[in-house]
Order: structure tokens, then sequence, then C-alpha cells
């Protein structure tokens, strides 16, 4: 019994350090500085004109991720001239899939002609700040004086397997409200997404 | 009687899980968490994985030394697969090739609706694993188990519980 309870406290204290880790909606988020795939660094700030930003935590390896590429790329083709660029951030330790790579990184983005930037994550710092669990995970940014304002995190729409179906665009609803000033009825969502491999 | 009654139920287990040529069926989360909560009176063992994720493979072996609980113990497992509908068919393989105890469905609805329901506190990410006890209460692991001892533990714990 004693070891029942003692596993029940250990579970009890690991949720609570999952949920009090990782950005919600209406918290403040970092700026970052990470190498794009054109061995530049990018951060957030370089973008002065942006309303905000979509943060997409993705990668090459994840047949999910592998799913939404051409959606993230609708995404920042329609969003980027409204002021909300994307902003493709890579976490995953290559060691662990080593498609994950830096070079597969930039040979993806080529195949897949990105126009957005595509970031690589080294030291997994800013994956872990924002509490992305897996690719992809998406954050919705506003800027709102000189703070970078949570507004939306989650998935991209409602269906991963087949872009025809989608029933429910999440992240295209937040957009769309934020860019009208109006509340975002579901600002959080949830998917099922491929785990973020972490260093060891 | 307690013997007979372990006899008759491995026969039916064997009957109902083993016995299934494998073709995955495909559900929505009601109809799994119907297909869990009629299973009574043993303990099941409920496992989100897919064929895509890498941790969700090597913690399958575990599962498959675990089930060899289910020859003397009131066990089930029930896998649940996060794959695209067009990949049942690999999945099914790999289940099959894992040699896994129980039986294997694929789960397709917006995540964004079932997860909730199944737990608040889940963020999406594979693989996961709860356990129900005989009396239908559930004890959720969000995490990809270490050995098959680990799991092992997890479920004798629960089969002793009154």
């Amino acid at each position: 019994m004693k070891h029942i309870l003692a596993i029940l406290l250990l579970f009890s204290v690991s949720i609570s350090i999952a949920q009090t880790t990782g950005y919600k909606p209406g918290d403040k988020a970092i700026d970052f500085s990470l190498k794009n795939i054109d061995g530049k660094n990018v951060s957030l700030k370089n973008y002065a004109d942006a309303k905000g930003y979509i943060v997409v935590f993705t990668c090459n390896h994840c047949p999910y991720a592998k799913a939404y590429e051409g959606r993230i790329e609708e995404l920042n083709k329609k969003y980027a001239s409204k002021g909300y660029p994307v902003i493709a951030i890579n976490p995953n330790d290559p060691v662990a899939y080593p498609e994950d790579s830096y070079e597969n990184m930039k040979k993806n983005a080529a195949e897949k002609h990105f126009t957005f930037p595509y970031l690589l994550d080294e030291t997994q710092n800013i994956a872990k700040a924002y509490g992305a669990l897996k690719t992809p995970h998406v954050y919705i940014l506003k800027k709102v004086n000189n703070d970078l304002i949570v507004k939306y995190v989650g998935a991209i729409d409602d269906n991963s397997e087949s872009a025809q179906d989608v029933k429910k665009k999440y992240a295209e609803n937040a957009l769309n409200e934020l860019l009208q000033d109006k509340t975002i009825k579901e600002p959080e969502t949830k998917a099922i997404g491929c785990g973020i491999k972490w260093k060891k | 009687m307690r013997q007979l009654i372990v006899f008759t139920f491995t026969i039916l287990f064997t009957i109902t899980f083993r016995g299934y040529s494998q073709e995955i069926q495909v559900v929505n989360y009601d109809k799994l968490d119907k297909i869990i909560k009629d299973t009574k009176d043993s303990v099941v063992v409920i496992n989100f994985w897919a064929t895509w994720c890498k941790p969700c493979i090597e913690e399958l072996p575990y599962f498959a030394e675990a089930g060899k609980l289910s020859n003397n113990e009131p066990v089930k497992f029930l896998f649940v697969s996060m794959d695209f509908t067009s990949k049942k068919d690999k999945a099914g393989e790999v289940f099959n090739n894992n040699n896994l105890p129980g039986k294997c469905v694929l789960l397709t609805e917006d995540p964004n609706i079932w997860i909730n329901k199944l737990n608040p506190q889940w963020g999406g990410d594979i693989p996961y694993t709860f356990l129900q006890d005989k009396k239908g209460n559930r004890t959720h692991y969000p995490k990809t188990f270490a050995t098959s001892e680990e799991l092992i533990n997890l479920i004798k714990k629960e089969l002793i519980k009154k």
C-alpha cells in the first residue's frame, strides 16, 4: 500500500510539474536567437513589422510533421503578409533521429521550397521553455507593447492524415480572430504528434 | 473454484483476443472507451502507440513480456494505434511481429475531442499507457517504460488491489 501511495504521489507531482512548465494562452513568451538553414541566426525581434508570430515546433522525420509541411507553408503564405509569419523550429536530437540533422533540415527545406525560416534548437532550451512536447506543436504569439503574449497553443487543424478532410482549422481560426481583435474561442487544442526526443 | 474461474477466463480470453486474425478494427473514442469499460473483472493495460513512433516500438517487447502474466492472471491488453487509417495494415503487421498479447484497434478521431475526455493532463505525445483495475479505476502513465519489470510491477500492483 505504501508503495502505491508513493507511486501515486510521484505521479501527481510529475503531473503538476508538467502543468506548470510550458506556455499557456496568456503567458509571456521569450524571444530566441537560433540558427536558420541559411546559417544566419533568427530572432523574433528581427521582424520589426510583424504583429505576431506563428511559432511551429516541427521536424523532418515525423510522419505527422511531414503531413503538415504543406499546411505550414500555406499558413505562412496566407498570414505572413497579414503580420503573422511562420517561424519553424526543429528541436529534435539528431543523434536519436539522424533524419532531423541540420544538413537534412537544409535538404528538406530546399526540396519542399519552404518560404519560412527553419531554425535549429540545438540546445533544446527553446522547446523546453515553450513546453513543446511533440511535432508539430503550434504557438501563436502576439506582440503587445514589448512583450510576446501567447494567444494560441496546440494543433494546426483537426485532421492530421488528410488536409482535404479538415473540418476545423484551429490555428487559422485563432489567427482570424486575432486579426479581427476578437476573443479566441479555442485558445488551446490537443493533438497527437511525435514526442520530441530529448538529449540524454 | 478459483482455479476453474481463472481457467474459464483464460479460455475465454484466448478465444476473444488471441483468436482474432489481427484485422485491426477502426474505432472512435466512445467505442474505445466502451471496449475498455466492458472489460470487467480483470486489469486492463491500454497502450497508445504508432508504427512511426520510435520509443513506442522500443517498449513493445516489454508489453510482449508482460503479456505472459495473462497466462495465470486476469490481465488483458489493448493496443491503440495512432497510425493513419491508410497505415492500418502496417500497424497490424508490426503488432503481429512483436507477438503482443491482446488486441489492437486504430483510433481515428480528432484528438482535440478525445484527449481531454481520457486525461486533460495529457498533451498528446506517445507512447502513453494507462491501467484500469478490476473496478474500473484508471491510473495514467504518460511515459516510456525502461524495462519490462517496471511495467510488470505496475500491473501486479493493480492485480493485488482489493
